[in-house]
């Protein structure tokens, strides 16, 4: 025979056949609050977590769909980055989940630089040539980069200077 | 003892041990890190790696048990690209004031790294799966290893690449720009984020937060740089090689 079973209030009659199980109505209304109104900022996390994850699909199926060799997340970076640029009013929501993630970001390279002790065996002996490439080429790259833009920012100031009239 | 093996071998079949790892080397590789006063060198991720490496090959435990774990993390490099939408999105202010002068350096750092480290790689004969792995290490982790992903590389490879370049650029950028007398914070920041992405973005930070900004932009922007000229120019140096 199967029994049923209520959750009742101390305070309130028993329903005919029903066994009562009476519960301190102190806890029932912490409960029930607790189910009506959820923890406001668990949403808020959740909401931003799936925005995330929403454009990630976009930018994947883009990637995939038009035969793109960019991979879909920097794609859903693009997209995401135009979502805002149009409605501003959406970084307020994502931006505290989105910091969080990147806060932790070096701890999400561990699991694949880990796969270095399998990948190791394909580069045995290649060690030197990967060291010297990596060397000059960060070298180069800063210098490079610094180099051009210094010149670019001292041409760009100069031009202001001829474009705007001396105040004498 | 043999029951602690066998211990050990039904917890490494599970995913719990490969992810509890993880985070317990990465905690200690992070307070490492911070004895050593953040500096560069003393690389939290690298340190994780070289940790939980040692574990592995300690217990005979293969990459592919641990990665069953690993996983839960690794999948999660997927939303944080995406989320750097966010710090791009607000250092656009300091993009528009110098536009022009910051495309351009992008653009010419961008293009040095990637084919000075293509071509120097291809000058000593390695492997095409090298070159490709090696040619966006200038980038931030995440895209790096997605384009190596894409082109047939060795993603792993290319994360501790990617990390080498970064400790080289971090450890190395104050000496580069003084030699070249370059003075301005804006220039030197942006240069390091261009060069050595998160790292060495962590490095202007320490230095001060307006170099700091310029270089995260320089990350932010060469990431994307990144991912849409290596597809292109990777297969074109390939074969201009052959």
């Amino acid at each position: 025979m199967a029994a049923l079973v209520a959750l009742v209030p101390a305070d309130q009659d028993a329903t005919p056949g029903v066994t009562r199980v009476i519960i301190p109505k102190s806890l029932l209304h912490c409960s029930t609050a607790w189910l009506v109104k959820p923890h406001p900022t668990n949403h808020a996390m959740l909401r931003a977590l799936a925005t995330l994850l929403l454009f990630q699909c976009f930018g994947e199926g883009l990637s995939m769909g038009l035969h793109v060799p960019v991979p879909g997340p920097v794609i859903g970076l693009l997209l995401l980055f135009g979502y805002l640029l149009i409605r501003p009013s959406a970084v307020d929501s994502i931006e505290p989940t989105a910091l969080e993630l990147l806060r932790h970001l070096s701890l999400l390279f561990v699991p694949a630089g880990v796969g270095i002790m399998v990948a190791a065996d394909r580069v045995r002996g290649e060690g030197l040539a990967i060291a010297v490439a990596l060397v000059v080429s960060t070298t180069l790259a800063i210098a490079v980069t610094a180099l051009v833009t210094r010149a670019l920012m001292r041409r760009q100031m100069r031009r202001a200077r001829v474009n705007t009239p001396s105040e004498l | 003892m043999t029951q602690l093996g066998a211990l050990w071998v039904y917890l490494a079949a599970t995913p719990l041990l490969g992810l509890t790892m993880t985070l317990f080397a990465y905690l200690i590789a992070h307070g490492i890190y911070a004895r050593a006063r953040f500096n560069p060198i003393a690389n939290p991720v690298l340190i994780a790696v070289a940790l939980v490496v040692a574990v592995l090959s300690m217990t005979h435990t293969p990459y592919q048990t641990y990665f069953q774990g690993a996983q839960f993390v690794h999948f999660l490099l997927g939303p944080a690209t995406v989320a750097l939408a966010l710090p791009l999105y607000r250092q656009l202010p300091k993009l528009r004031r110098a536009a022009v002068p910051l495309a351009g350096g992008l653009i010419a750092g961008s293009l040095t790294a990637i084919i000075s480290a293509t071509v120097v790689a291809i000058m000593f004969g390695v492997p095409h799966v090298t070159v490709i792995s090696l040619a966006p290490k200038s980038a931030t982790t995440p895209i790096a290893m997605a384009i190596a992903e894409r082109l047939g590389g060795l993603p792993s490879l290319t994360a501790v690449l990617v990390i080498c370049t970064g400790v080289f650029g971090a450890v190395s950028a104050r000496t580069i720009l003084n030699v070249l007398r370059i003075e301005e914070p804006e220039v030197r920041g942006f240069a390091l984020g261009v060069a050595s992405h998160g790292i060495g973005t962590a490095r202007a930070f320490q230095v001060s937060d307006e170099m700091g900004a310029f270089a995260g932009l320089g990350m932010g922007l060469n990431g994307l740089f990144t991912a849409f000229v290596v597809p292109v120019l990777l297969p074109m140096i390939l074969r201009w090689v052959n």
